[in-house]
């Protein structure tokens, strides 16, 4: 049974070393993460110095773009694994793939968050030594930490499980594109990517409230900045119990999909 | 001049033909733009109903910066689909082709391809601005002739970092990190930015003369503002004109043996 972990682990493994080599390609794309933060810095200096709509919802200045710093490192960490999937499905390397000696979803999943945590790291020290310079530190609790990162493996998780259920509508449909364009962004906007959901009106934070999309983005920024024991339990717990939707959600989508595949040899 | 046209309208008619070829993807890719110009709106009005003024602009400003941005360089980059291309097109040795032809190199290349998804924002921007500003003709023809203004800022944006692989060999990051610049930059209130940051962006990231201008312009119209744009228009496009011509003469082939269908 270990071994069976052990060999989609050195999958994640094989993913972090491949993706090490281009590391420096990473850290100059990353510089676009300066400009978006610059501008959120800009953006949300000018509005807290108007004062024009109340209170902030609890936020500092410091602690909304340190929320922003966050949520652009859960997105911006996300590998495109529904282009991953559309692109096998089209070109057939599914076929290939299903009589390896691994469990294909699981194989993706391991290597997308190896990829994932290279990532976020990169995001998040260039993100974070952005906002340092511009808006300055707030009280990170780092005897949090170990809990931060449980929640940031289950968001990961989710949005891997979302990705792929895009991507595997490719068995039916003949470009995911479109489809991803619009699923992803109702997640940026009812997750709370751009813009903390306690900040937005009431019946629209009502419905962001009741679907799992703040789960999967502005529920751990959120924590991360204003962390307790208390909320990271409750978060745990809802992103546990959506998980195992996600999950069923998936596994229902690629058994459906993979009957449609024909394999003819070669 | 008619012949450019001409050879415009036989490319577009061909292009469109063979995105229509595969209407399902085609449709989902300009849908799908549609859509993401669309929820970064719902963003803006998250943002103004929560605070209604952002240093004199309002929800209305920020609807006139999208539908500007968006058709402006949707039409660039879905019309001349390759002006984005350039970089890798000269890497690779792909402008063979265009060389051996008896016909504009440059204007050649930028209409041999559309792109389908930028199409989406060129349609989103009018739409935006009927559904969501109140209209008048004297303010459709504001519209109109900024953005156009701004498209001539975006090809010369795309040019001169296109260009850039000429003189540097592999320039793609810089490339992307200029105009990924530009269009972050466009996409936001010019008011929040001050001091050095305003004189960057009317000079070396031109989001001012994109988006900037056309806002100002549309709620007050001034022949002397709308010259300073043109003006922008003329230098960074000629700019780029220049750089590309330039760099044609350092080109080497790449040899390469390629199908054009």
């Amino acid at each position: 049974m270990r071994r069976v972990w052990l060999k989609y682990l050195e999958v994640s493994r094989t993913t972090v070393r491949s993706r090490w080599a281009y590391l420096w390609d990473q850290v100059l794309g990353g510089l676009f993460l300066v400009i978006i933060m610059f501008v959120y810095v800009q953006l949300w200096r000018t509005t807290y110095a108007s004062g024009s709509g109340g209170d902030f919802a609890g936020y500092t200045l410091p602690e909304i773009i340190w929320y922003l710093v966050f949520a652009e490192a859960i997105i911006l960490s996300l590998p495109r694994i529904d282009a991953v999937l559309d692109q096998e499905v089209k070109d057939g390397d599914l076929a290939l793939r299903l009589n390896k000696p691994y469990n294909y979803l699981l194989f993706h999943y391991f290597s997308f968050m190896g990829d994932c945590l290279l990532r976020v790291v990169t995001w998040l020290v260039i993100g974070g030594v952005t906002v340092y310079l511009l808006v300055g530190g707030f009280p990170f609790r780092w005897e949090g930490l170990p809990a931060m990162f449980s929640v940031f493996l289950i968001t990961q998780t989710l949005n891997f499980c979302y990705g792929a259920s895009i991507g595997m509508a490719s068995f039916w449909v003949e470009d995911v594109s479109g489809l991803y364009l619009l699923l992803d962004k109702v997640k940026w906007v009812l997750g709370g990517f751009m813009i903390p959901i306690e900040l937005y009106p009431a019946t629209i934070r009502r419905i962001a409230e009741a679907l799992p999309f703040r789960h999967m983005v502005g529920g751990p920024a959120r924590l991360f900045v204003k962390f307790s024991w208390a909320g990271a339990g409750e978060l745990l717990l809802l992103q546990g119990l959506w998980l195992l939707a996600f999950v069923g959600v998936c596994l229902a989508i690629f058994r459906l999909g993979v009957r449609k595949v024909d394999v003819n040899g070669g | 001049m008619a012949k450019f046209l001409q050879l415009f309208g036989a490319y577009f008619k061909a292009n469109m033909a063979i995105a229509l070829e595969y209407r399902a993807s085609f449709i989902s890719q300009v849908f799908g733009m549609f859509i993401n110009d669309m929820i970064w709106v719902a963003f803006w009005v998250l943002y103004f109903t929560r605070f209604p003024v952002l240093k004199g602009w309002t929800l209305d400003d920020v609807i006139v910066l999208w539908a500007s941005l968006a058709f402006s360089f949707g039409l660039v980059s879905g019309i001349l689909g390759n002006a984005r291309r350039i970089p890798q097109m000269v890497v690779t040795g792909q402008l063979d082709y265009y060389l051996a032809l008896p016909k504009n190199v440059l204007w050649h290349l930028l209409i041999a391809q559309i792109r389908p998804i930028a199409l989406g924002d060129a349609i989103f921007g009018p739409v935006l601005l009927v559904v969501m500003v109140e209209l008048t003709w004297a303010k459709v023809a504001v519209f109109l002739a900024t953005a156009l203004v701004a498209s001539c800022v975006w090809l010369g944006i795309m040019l001169i970092g296109g260009s850039l692989a000429f003189y540097m060999g592999n320039a793609e990051v810089v490339n992307n990190q200029i105009f990924n610049g530009v269009i972050h930059f466009s996409s936001y209130p010019i008011t929040i930015f001050d001091g050095s940051v305003k004189v960057l962006l009317y000079t070396l990231l031109p989001a001012g003369f994109i988006t900037g201008l056309p806002v100002e312009l549309m709620r007050q119209w001034s022949w002397l503002r709308f010259g300073q744009q043109a003006l922008a228009g003329a230098f960074f496009l000629g700019l780029g004109i220049l750089l590309f011509n330039g760099g044609l003469r350092r080109y080497e082939s790449g040899n390469l043996m390629m199908m054009r269908s």
